[in-house]
């Protein structure tokens, strides 16, 4: 959960990309003006483009004075896709991410539940006098979930990468909570906070290959257990009492697990056009120190990018994730709010997302680059009662040296 | 060694005498544009400005050359180092825009890292970059390509950049690993990859290509274009330019760091670049008359490949300047 990804970056000359086309399209209007049929474009065959990869972008050459006219955000990846890119022996990246991700509505599978319909058909695991299983009757309404990311990656070769990346996570959790032991009457609203660090993740990226149009590269990461797992809340009991207990499973800042991350990464570029695809696993070694990992994940992501200028790239992406539920249980970790079982965990999503990079260069500040991403679910099929996504966006910084 | 002061002088001498016998009868303009390609070859026109010789002369570097060519349209850039065939194509289109001077010869070379390239033939079956599709450098590549029996459309697999740039980049940082380039880009990409453990080689040069099965001394590949207006309020402006242009590359090649370092404020090379870039340059300084056989056959192997870009002839007598 919360998983946030390694930004690409996109160094870049630079350029006056808006004077060259500007100058371009008067010369060809001159030259039609005037009588001469062409400009520059003569009889010879036709000749594949090819543009310069990130790796390539970012050699110094020692010489000035040329600008680039194809785009220099050429190969772009989206800024959520974590490890997409790699920098070339001897270069640092270093990135600076900031994500917010809001939850909204409960799930049961693909439909919408509203939380009356919770608390008046959804036993607890919760066991009332006489054996019978008392209903949940604190429904999460919302959750926003804000991520600071520092990352670096370092190209020990050129086919070798590192990176390593840390969080800080702040979460908080809008309750309704219900009245009683039964029906609809609701009590009130409490709100929880957790903030801290969360867990930290150290790879590596392998290419596999690369060609002039299209790369292909393995990621391997860990995720080391660095985020908190026993993290307390206080929340409106249906009592009316205020219960301070260990958060929600959701609400932990990290998985307590050290997580195998292997990926593999595809990326083409031809022209102004930029694509790929990306799949990334998460799988939990081994059950934490309370009892429990997340279920497997798997995420498919793909993408196109078109450059309309030089070092102005938009991007649309699809993702596609399948999480299984957590196995095991924090036996501190109970009581009468749906997240504390952890069989309402994971289930299928898909997500629609645009953004936009731009590269420093065009502001005097090379081998810089700012990166936004936005969008949100068009398909949810949870393993609920659960929040689902309502939107997310991020908004990436990221250097190289 | 080079006495500096007098050439200084002289060519000072010369261009105020032209300018200052000429004011009265047409107005000249107050400050000359001048537009150099950022090429090694440009280092002599910038060291004219250097020394004085243009007063008042605003220096620039044209980034492609549709850039240069606008300039030249619409009048903006009266003075300008380009490939050879450039100014010839707009005169022949009907602008007034002569060429005066010659000033480098054939600098595309076959930049690689694959070791066992030497020549053409080894280049079959291989990816190779270049860079201005359907422009100059792709016809030459493709001429001295066909001289050797080669097609590159089917005996090799052939890209193209948008600019040398783009190409050095990829072929130093290992995108690629052969490409055609021009200089000073050939040495960027050298050095570059060199700081990083990558070894590229100057596989072929086509300049030695062209001699093998041309003959003269290569292609004239940089030239010295001149506004026609300018000549009208200046008759006597190329001999001047000439005479200036010859004590300039005796300068460059008596002072190479000085030269280094001029390149580095004017054209935007660092030394080590264009010191390197240097010895590979084929520096000369030929009026355009008196380069007009070679330039010629330099034409008609173009127009063989591609009729338009010079708009299907041999440009005018008078398009040649000089003595």
């Amino acid at each position: 959960m919360g998983e946030q990804r390694m930004t690409c970056m996109q160094p870049a000359e630079p350029v006056r990309g808006m004077a060259n086309l500007a100058l371009r399209g008067m010369t060809l209007a001159m030259l039609a003006c005037g009588g001469a049929a062409q400009a520059q474009t003569y009889g010879t065959s036709n000749v594949p483009m090819l543009t310069p990869s990130a790796a390539s972008m970012d050699t110094d050459l020692g010489v000035g004075g040329m600008a680039m006219t194809m785009p220099a955000g050429h190969g772009t990846t989206p800024a959520d896709v974590q490890g997409a890119i790699m920098v070339p022996a001897g270069k640092v990246m270093v990135g600076y991410s900031y994500m917010n991700m809001d939850m909204a509505k409960n799930y049961i599978g693909d439909s919408t539940v509203s939380p009356e319909t919770i608390v008046t058909t959804i036993p607890s695991t919760m066991t009332m006098a006489g054996g019978k299983k008392e209903n949940y009757r604190i429904v999460p309404s919302s959750m926003e979930t804000q991520m600071h990311m520092l990352k670096a990656m370092y190209g020990v070769t050129d086919r070798l990468n590192l990176m390593v990346m840390g969080t800080y996570e702040q979460k908080s959790m809008r309750m309704t909570t219900f009245s009683g032991s039964m029906g609809t009457k609701v009590l009130g609203t409490s709100n929880s906070r957790v903030s801290g660090f969360g867990d930290t993740m150290v790879g590596l990226l392998w290419r596999l290959y690369q060609d002039p149009e299209n790369h292909l590269h393995l990621n391997f990461g860990l995720s080391l257990p660095s985020g908190s797992i026993t993290q307390t809340t206080t929340m409106l009991s249906p009592s009316g009492k205020l219960m301070t207990m260990r958060a929600s499973y959701g609400m932990q800042l990290g998985t307590g697990t050290v997580d195998a991350e292997p990926g593999l990464t595809y990326t083409g570029q031809l022209h102004a056009w930029s694509w790929g695809a990306a799949y990334r696993g998460r799988f939990a070694l081994d059950d934490n120190s309370e009892g429990y990992h997340y279920g497997d994940l798997n995420e498919l992501t793909g993408w196109g990018g078109y450059s309309w200028i030089p070092g102005v790239t938009t991007t649309a992406q699809i993702d596609g994730s399948i999480q299984g539920r957590i196995h095991g249980a924090d036996p501190l970790i109970t009581g009468l709010m749906q997240g504390t079982n952890p069989r309402f965990y994971g289930g299928k999503q898909i997500s629609l997302l645009g953004g936009v990079e731009i590269a420093g260069s065009r502001f005097g500040l090379k081998g810089t680059q700012l990166a936004i991403v936005a969008g949100g679910p068009v398909y949810q099929n949870l393993n609920g009662p659960q929040l689902g996504r309502s939107w997310q966006v991020g908004v990436t910084l990221g250097a190289g040296f | 060694m080079i006495n500096n002061t007098l050439s200084r002088r002289a060519v000072l001498a010369g261009l105020a005498a032209t300018f200052g016998a000429s004011a009265a009868a047409a107005s000249m303009p107050s400050g000359l544009d001048v537009q150099l390609a950022p090429t090694t070859a440009s280092i002599l026109l910038a060291r004219l400005i250097q020394d004085g010789a243009l007063p008042g002369a605003n220096l620039e570097l044209w980034r492609d050359p549709d850039q240069l060519r606008a300039a030249i349209i619409a009048h903006r850039c009266k003075l300008f180092t380009a490939p050879t065939n450039l100014p010839a194509n707009l005169a022949n289109r009907g602008l007034p825009v002569k060429l005066l001077a010659v000033i480098g010869m054939g600098h595309l070379m076959i930049v690689t890292a694959d070791p066992s390239i030497h020549n053409f033939s080894d280049l079959v079956g291989k990816q190779v970059l270049e860079f201005f599709p359907h422009d100059m450098p792709d016809l030459v590549f493709r001429a001295c390509a066909a001289m050797e029996g080669i097609n590159p459309d089917k005996d090799m697999r052939l890209y193209a950049a948008g600019m040398p740039m783009e190409a050095a980049k990829m072929v130093a940082s290992g995108q690629v690993d052969t490409a055609l380039l021009s200089e000073p880009w050939a040495s960027a990409a050298i050095l570059a990859a060199a700081k990083r453990g990558r070894k590229l080689y100057r596989a072929v040069n086509l300049q030695d290509v062209w001699i093998q099965h041309m003959g003269g001394d290569g292609i004239p590949m940089l030239g010295v274009g001149i506004d026609a207006g300018l000549l009208e309020a200046a008759p006597d402006l190329p001999a001047t330019l000439l005479a200036g242009l010859h004590q300039a590359k005796d300068w460059v090649l008596a002072n190479p760091d000085s030269a280094a370092a001029l390149a580095g404020q004017a054209l935007k090379i660092s030394p080590p670049v264009f010191t390197e870039a240097l010895g590979h340059s084929q520096l000369v300084v030929k009026s355009a008359r008196q380069a007009r056989p070679g330039l010629e056959a330099f034409y008609q192997t173009l127009l063989k490949l591609s009729p338009g870009v010079l708009d299907g002839r041999l440009p005018d007598d008078d398009f040649y300047l000089g003595a």
